[in-house]
């Protein structure tokens, strides 16, 4: 290794050891605010690319009229109530128009120890792919449910969480929220379990839809009633149907495009992103202090240290890369602080959504960010040592060498 | 061939109080290659101002010093800091040995300021002053003696053309002021280093051949 390079570690390391406890401070205030900075962007973008993409390989829903959102939500993402119901007419003119390729009906409103029932079409199962390329797949053994039966496929995340198997039968109960004494009659019977798909479907228990529609102790206008219908369309014909049912009808809401509307649903949590963000900032800012303090109280200890090595013939750039080193080590330190940071909040928040939501989040998932804010946050170390670099250089060599050792 | 040409330098400084103090006031020095030259002079008679200007640590107000030919007042503060790297080694009375470094680090971290020299000097020197068994120890492990020793190998480790020491066995016991001193005189000679050592002890200035009053280099103004 170079002489000097090692020199100037050398110093650098004996700074950062001489105010160990401050520069640790710093490096976790740093540490703080880079990952919690990186853990709002990240989770944020995270979640609404993993929403967006979890829409189960549908372009819209046709529902009840009411907001596009909480359709969505409940529709495709087994979340909210439901915003009412459709005549079952409605899914047949819907899946008979040109525009739509598939249309899949879904009904909800009952529930298995808190976790939604929902009716659909076994041609779901069979015909629709939920990503490009990829069907549901079923576990070995198992098998889609017939749609005259009492039979129901579970989602991976429910079979684990309730330790469903093949063969074991449940009764329902009433209401998308789990209650005791709202236990329905009906019983029925588990014949599969849909593989992971890091999608909401594996958070539901689906049925067929006439077991919902004619479940025991459920209103006779069940029978002939859709919560939703899931639809694929052909190339950009969600304008035409945009327009007929949201702008010319008043029976119906048709949500599309799914993306947009998700978007625009994070888009209301900007706020939230920004404070966050704001807090973050202020953190970072309170590091930079912090590391100029630490700077200067090491300058100000070390200064007839650096009388000595300026007597010794220590030139500007020396000192200035003593102090610069120090600096970059705290900041190092810091940086990769923020990355552990941000994979513990980014993995836990992707534990809760997935528990909450069922959709998938990858903290680990790699992000230009994460090498940009690792530089940046070097680089903002780097930026406040400048000033005592500078300051290091202009020490009164004379009279800082006639200090006591 | 002269080294050092000290031409009319002057220094002052202002007290706590605002008054002008001249400390140096110098109508000449010479002092020749690898000439040794021993320094005397009371107490705040502007000894170690003296050395601290040879060395460039500061400027004088008036005057010039030629370092082999070259007026350093005219040099830049870097161009100041390499010919501290390169052609001078400073020791002090009070050691300045950086702590927290071993003996053989506190050599290499001055040997970094300086293009020419080698690891492999430096532990000849650390051997040359009896602690090549201490290259590991830290300043406050070695004794007092041995702490002036690694300083001595120090100010020596870039092969200066001058050695200006402040008073090197001011704080040394008479025997190991007589033993840094022998090791000093001899090393310098050795590497053909001019030495001018500041001191008080007469049986050390008593050695010298060429022996300099500070109180007779200064006008006879600053002494009244």
């Amino acid at each position: 290794m170079n002489l000097k390079f090692r020199s100037i570690c050398l110093l650098s390391v004996r700074g950062i050891k001489q105010f160990g406890f401050s520069s640790i401070v710093a490096s976790l205030a740093i540490s703080m605010a880079g990952g919690l900075f990186l853990s709002t962007w990240k989770i944020k973008e995270g979640a609404q690319n993993a929403f967006s993409l979890s829409s189960g390989g549908f372009d819209a829903v046709l529902g009840a009229r009411g907001a596009k959102l909480q359709l969505i939500l409940n529709a495709i993402f087994h979340l909210e109530d439901s915003p009412g119901n459709l005549d079952w007419e409605q899914y047949e003119i819907i899946k008979e128009n040109r525009a739509v390729k598939a249309a899949y009906p879904i009904a909800v409103g009952d529930n298995y120890l808190g976790y939604r029932l929902v009716g659909t079409l076994s041609s779901l199962f069979t015909d629709h792919e939920w990503k490009k390329g990829k069907k549901y797949e079923i576990c070995k053994g198992g098998r889609i449910f017939l749609d005259s039966n009492k039979e129901a496929l579970v989602g991976s995340f429910v079979a684990t969480k309730l330790g469903l198997k093949i063969g074991d039968t449940f009764h329902p109960y009433h209401g998308l929220t789990f209650k005791e004494n709202s236990k329905h009659n009906d019983i029925y019977k588990v014949v599969g379990i849909l593989k992971p798909t890091g999608t909401p479907s594996d958070r539901v228990i689906w049925v067929p839809i006439m077991g919902i529609q004619h479940m025991e102790g459920h209103a006779e206008e069940y029978a002939n009633s859709v919560s939703a219908v899931l639809l694929k369309l052909r190339g950009a014909a969600g304008f035409g149907l945009e327009m007929k049912y949201n702008k010319q009808g008043n029976i119906a809401t048709f949500a599309w495009p799914i993306p947009a509307i998700v978007a625009d649903f994070f888009s209301r949590l900007t706020w939230f992103e920004k404070v966050l963000q704001l807090i973050s900032i202020l953190i970072g800012v309170m590091s930079c202090m912090i590391i100029l303090a630490v700077l200067r109280n090491s300058l100000h200890e070390r200064r007839r240290d650096f009388a000595i090595l300026r007597c010794l013939g220590a030139n500007r750039s020396f000192v200035t890369n003593v102090v610069i080193g120090q600096s970059c080590i705290i900041s190092i330190f810091g940086a990769l602080g923020s990355l552990i940071i941000y994979f513990l909040i980014s993995s836990f928040a992707a534990f809760l959504i997935r528990e909450e939501t069922g959709v998938m989040l990858d903290p680990f998932a790699w992000d230009s960010i994460l090498m940009y804010s690792f530089v940046g946050i070097i680089l903002l170390g780097l930026l406040s040592a400048i000033f005592p670099a500078i300051s290091a250089y202009r020490f009164e060599i004379s009279k800082n060498l006639q200090l006591n050792s | 061939m002269d080294l050092l040409r000290v031409n009319r330098l002057k220094k002052s400084f202002t007290t706590d109080d605002g008054e002008k103090c001249d400390i140096i006031d110098i109508e000449s020095f010479i002092l020749e290659e690898a000439e040794i030259c021993g320094l005397s002079g009371e107490s705040g008679s502007g000894k170690t101002t003296f050395l601290h200007l040879l060395a460039g640590i500061l400027t004088p107000d008036s005057g010039s010093i030629e370092f082999m030919g070259v007026d350093t007042g005219l040099l830049s503060s870097s161009e100041r800091d390499n010919l501290r790297a390169d052609k001078i080694g400073y020791i002090f009375q009070s050691f300045n040995l950086l702590q927290g470094f071993t003996a053989l680090e506190n050599l290499e971290i001055a040997m970094s300021f300086s293009s020419s020299s080698e690891r492999e000097y430096a532990l000849e020197l650390l051997d040359k002053v009896g602690l090549s068994n201490r290259l590991e120890y830290y300043p406050h492990q070695l004794s007092i003696g041995q702490q002036q020793r690694v300083a001595l190998a120090r100010a020596l480790v870039n092969k200066p053309k001058i050695v200006l020491a402040d008073e090197p066995t001011g704080n040394l016991d008479s025997l190991n002021a007589a033993k840094v001193f022998e090791l000093l005189c001899n090393l310098c000679t050795d590497y053909k280093s001019a030495l001018l050592m500041v001191s008080h002890d007469q049986a050390v200035l008593k050695t010298f051949e060429k022996k300099v009053d500070l109180r007779n280099l200064n006008r006879p103004a600053l002494l009244t």
